[in-house]
């Protein structure tokens, strides 16, 4: 067993031992006529606190605070635990009050948003891998820019050196929509193999009409597509693997604030 | 591929993963700048280097990864000679988070803000818009309609304060119980367990309510059960279920009190209805005479005019009360001429040269009481009655109505004097007067007021006769502290509330209990429903429906009753009303045993839980109206 699996049975076990203690202290507070809501509530915020600390964590990396693996870890056992005690807060799926309707469509917003970033953080490297390159997110715009150039210069030494222009007919007429900025985005996210179909289809559809000379610029114009497939797969991978958060933190923001807001109402009317 | 040549120093731009903007060309797309964008977000790579003076000689200092030196140099005024139109710098998908983080910050805090700020009445819009940036959910629907007129402040005391006032209430402690009692009372300290009054005892804390009724679940909700679980955390001796370690029921159970009304099954069973004079109005069984398809903790019968009158109406009227009672003078204090002119000559009256009373009676109870005077000293009652007779004479009622209201009469003498005619009130004491008896122009027939002879009566119509009623309260009301009178008094309460001689036979039936020591009498006019078993709650109703293991149907009206009620003959029933104390009894049913519900409830059966039994209040009631009048 790996040290990362290690972890997560460590983490989940830990986790299981928390929730258990908690079920079984609100079936004792509730049997002797306490407040359980009260003691899952104070819980309940200090897991999303900690949980809210992992955004924090990444912002000082230069404090010795454990490794981001480890919080990555604690920050997804964490989350389903909070899922956990927030079922066992609220009692039900679906609250009365109206902004506690629109606190339990932020939890669920946030937790389903956080589910989606931990797939994707778990799925999308390996597929990341596999492409057998490695490019950084924020230079991609440049690869791509390099390869269009390369690609542009090879179609212009094509015509240059072969005095036919059918290649560079057919980069205007498609390939140059290809290169001007990473394509099939969506195919990427779901996995689908559309692009090397489709570049494919472009080899084949183009080739019958090019004599030897052209096919070899043909098959490195073909190479440079390939890279640009790559680097576009990375760039929607690693962009979704970015952008998730554009909805999960905003959501657990205003989710922490409706939440402090909850306490306060709590306080103030009732406890 | 990799790209690690790119890494190189002299290869690749220098990444700036912290910046909060990137080149705005390669967010288009195009190819970036090596420079990228500046720190407050505008563009920086509109010249491709910053020229270098050295010496007075300015030098390219474009890098390496952006081509190295440029062929144009720079300026002679030392600008760049390849610059290029500036580009719009995007933000960094880090500084879109923050934005959106920011934006949603701002829009809960604004929306928060915005709702707690309108006002109005909660049925208005804006309050309601208000109301519900702290609505907890919706009421049950017992409180629902509770809330109109003020709203959470009907509860909630902080609702509605000023914003300070408001925050502050967030750190005390929030009496919730209190707002409750504005409408619900217990006959028992509200914030003790089970509304008792226990013992010091440190195990014994004080109750909230939201303890065990949570608001804000809907309208529909249960907020009033409780787990057994919930039961036993305070009881000291904790039990499992109601088969295996509840206690026994006590000795007395359910007979915790005598009834209202004096009715001995046992005597009647096995010996009146078994008389054949009586035998044809006999119920024929016990719902015959309970109405048990309406019944829910107690059966209540069906009353005397359903249950008892066929046999004991006839009764009531036999039984007269004296009001007054001529009683025996020595001698006359009477003026002639004034009984003349009050009531005429009298033929029949002759003139007498030796006085002798025509009554050789005593004086009734309730006069000697009203009088305050010895029922057997001429001398002292002589002329205080003689002045009553002559008052009855001139004015009829007005001398009887000042002597009740002399006695500090806790009755209304309009209700005791109910129906007695002034005009045969003055000829019965204008005859007295005379010195004679007073003759009745024919017998009576019905129910009311009579001068008979030397008495003053009053003959009961019947059932719940209200004059009567009046003069047996009159006499559990009378007492003194002069000690004279009050044996007086006790004497009159002995005759007219003799269960075997008293008028109209009321106490034959009806209880007269003293609540608590040294407290007031009462009659108990109505049926009682037991109080005490208020905390027990049982349906006969609902158990009407059901077998029991033997195959006996309850709702038999022969023998479903007796699968629980079983007579017992050796009882002193008639001891348990021989004195005013309800609590000292002995009913003539045996009392019930745990396992006779234990047939029934138990595992695999019925359900056993506390709360079918048990009610955790005692005697819940409500402070306040529960229906608005809107005039």
């Amino acid at each position: 067993m790996n040290l990362a699996r290690t972890r997560y049975l460590m983490v989940w076990l830990a986790a299981g031992m928390v929730f258990d203690l908690l079920l079984a202290e609100n079936r004792s507070v509730r049997v002797h006529l306490g407040n359980p809501r009260e003691l899952t509530g104070y819980w309940l915020l200090g897991v999303m606190i900690f949980l809210a600390l992992f955004n924090l964590r990444k912002r000082l990396p230069m404090l010795p605070l454990g490794n981001a693996a480890t919080w990555l870890t604690l920050h997804a056992v964490g989350g389903v635990l909070a899922a956990a005690i927030f079922l066992l807060h609220s009692g039900n799926l679906w609250p009365g009050g109206v902004y506690e309707k629109a606190l339990a469509v932020l939890s669920y917003l946030t937790i389903l948003s956080g589910i989606g970033g931990y797939f994707i953080q778990r799925i999308y490297p390996r597929l990341l891998t596999e492409t057998g390159i490695e490019v950084i997110y924020e230079r991609i715009p440049l690869r791509i820019g390099e390869l269009r150039q390369k690609a542009e210069a090879l179609v212009l030494e094509c015509c240059d050196q072969t005095r036919f222009d059918t290649l560079g007919r057919h980069y205007l007429d498609s390939l140059q929509w290809f290169f001007s900025r990473p394509r099939f985005t969506f195919n990427h996210i779901v996995g689908s193999r559309r692009s090397q179909q489709w570049l494919k289809q472009q080899d084949t559809v183009v080739r019958r009409y090019l004599n030897d000379d052209e096919r070899k610029y043909l098959d490195d114009l073909s190479q440079l597509a390939q890279q640009k497939d790559r680097i576009d797969l990375h760039y929607t991978l690693q962009g979704a693997m970015k952008r998730w958060l554009l909805v999960h933190v905003p959501l657990t923001v205003a989710l922490m604030v409706l939440s402090f807001w909850h306490l306060l109402v709590v306080n103030v009317y009732s406890l | 591929m990799t790209d690690d040549n790119h890494f190189d120093f002299d290869r690749s731009a220098y990444e700036r993963p912290n910046s909060g903007h990137v080149c705005g060309r390669g967010a288009e797309w195009g190819t970036p700048c090596w420079r990228g964008p500046n720190h407050d977000g505008s563009c920086g790579g509109e010249a491709e280097c910053t020229p270098y003076d050295n010496q007075g000689r300015w030098e390219c200092r474009r890098a390496q990864a952006a081509g190295g030196l440029c062929e144009n140099g720079p300026g002679p005024d030392g600008s760049c000679g390849c610059s290029q139109p500036p580009c719009v710098p995007r933000p960094t998908l880090r500084r879109r988070r923050w934005r959106l983080s920011v934006i949603a910050l701002g829009l809960v805090v604004a929306a928060l803000a915005a709702f707690t700020h309108l006002s109005g009445d909660a049925g208005s819009f804006a309050g309601s818009v208000r109301n519900a940036a702290l609505d907890a959910g919706e009421l049950t629907d017992g409180h629902a309609g509770f809330t109109d007129a003020q709203g959470c402040k009907a509860c909630h005391s902080a609702h509605g304060a000023q914003p300070m006032a408001w925050l502050a209430s967030a750190f005390g402690a929030n009496d919730m119980t209190k707002a409750c009692l504005d409408c619900h009372t217990f006959s028992g300290p509200a914030r003790a367990p089970h509304n008792e009054v226990f013992a010091p005892n440190k195990r014994v804390r004080k109750t909230q309510c939201a303890m065990c009724h949570t608001e804000h679940k809907g309208y529909g909700a249960n907020i009033s059960g409780l787990s057994n679980e919930q039961c036993a955390s305070c009881h000291e001796k904790s039990f499992s279920s109601f088969v295996s370690g509840h206690p026994k029921f006590s000795d007395k159970f359910p007979h915790f009190r005598r009834a209202s009304i004096k009715f001995n099954h046992a005597s009647h069973q096995e010996k009146h209805f078994q008389d054949k004079n009586v035998a044809k109005n006999a119920p024929a069984n016990c719902t015959t005479c309970h109405r048990t398809e309406a019944a829910d903790h107690a059966v209540a019968p069906l009353g005397f005019e359903n249950a008892c009158a066929k046999c004991h109406a006839d009764q009531i009227p036999k039984r007269n009360l004296v009001v007054l009672r001529l009683p025996e003078f020595e001698e006359t204090n009477l003026d002639r001429e004034a009984v003349i002119e009050a009531c005429g000559a009298n033929p029949e009256a002759e003139e007498e040269d030796e006085y002798e009373s025509i009554s050789s009676d005593e004086m009734s109870v309730i006069a000697a009481y009203m009088m305050g005077k010895p029922i057997d000293d001429f001398e002292a009652y002589g002329e205080a009655f003689q002045e009553l007779v002559m008052g009855m004479a001139e004015d009829g009622t007005g001398a009887l109505v000042d002597m009740i209201e002399g006695s500090g009469a806790a009755v209304d003498p309009a209700v005791l004097l109910a129906g007695l005619n002034p005009e045969a009130a003055k000829r019965m004491a204008c005859a007295w007067a005379a010195n004679l008896e007073y003759e009745l122009p024919a017998e009576p027939t019905f129910g009311g007021w009579y001068g008979d002879l030397l008495e003053l009566i009053y003959r009961p119509s019947g059932h719940a006769d209200p004059v009567l009623k009046g003069w047996l309260e009159f006499a559990v009301a009378a007492g003194a502290a002069d000690e004279e009178v009050l044996e007086r008094a006790e004497e009159m309460r002995a005759q007219l509330l003799s269960p075997k001689k008293g008028p109209g036979a009321c106490i034959k039936c009806h209880a007269v209990t003293r609540d608590v020591a040294d407290g007031p009498l009462r009659i108990e006019w109505r049926y009682h429903k037991d109080k005490a078993r208020s905390s027990h709650s049982y349906s006969h109703r609902n158990h009407l429906t059901m077998v029991d293991p033997q195959g006996t149907k309850l709702a038999d009206s022969n023998q479903g009753c007796s699968v629980c009620h079983e007579l017992d003959l050796e009882a002193d029933f008639e001891g348990g009303y021989k004195d005013f104390n309800a609590q000292t009894y002995s009913s003539n049913f045996v009392s019930l045993k745990k396992e006779t519900c234990v047939r029934c409830h138990a595992r695999g059966r019925v359900r056993q839980n506390c709360q079918l039994c048990h009610a955790y209040h005692k005697e819940p009631a409500f402070a306040k109206r529960v229906t608005r009048n809107e005039n």
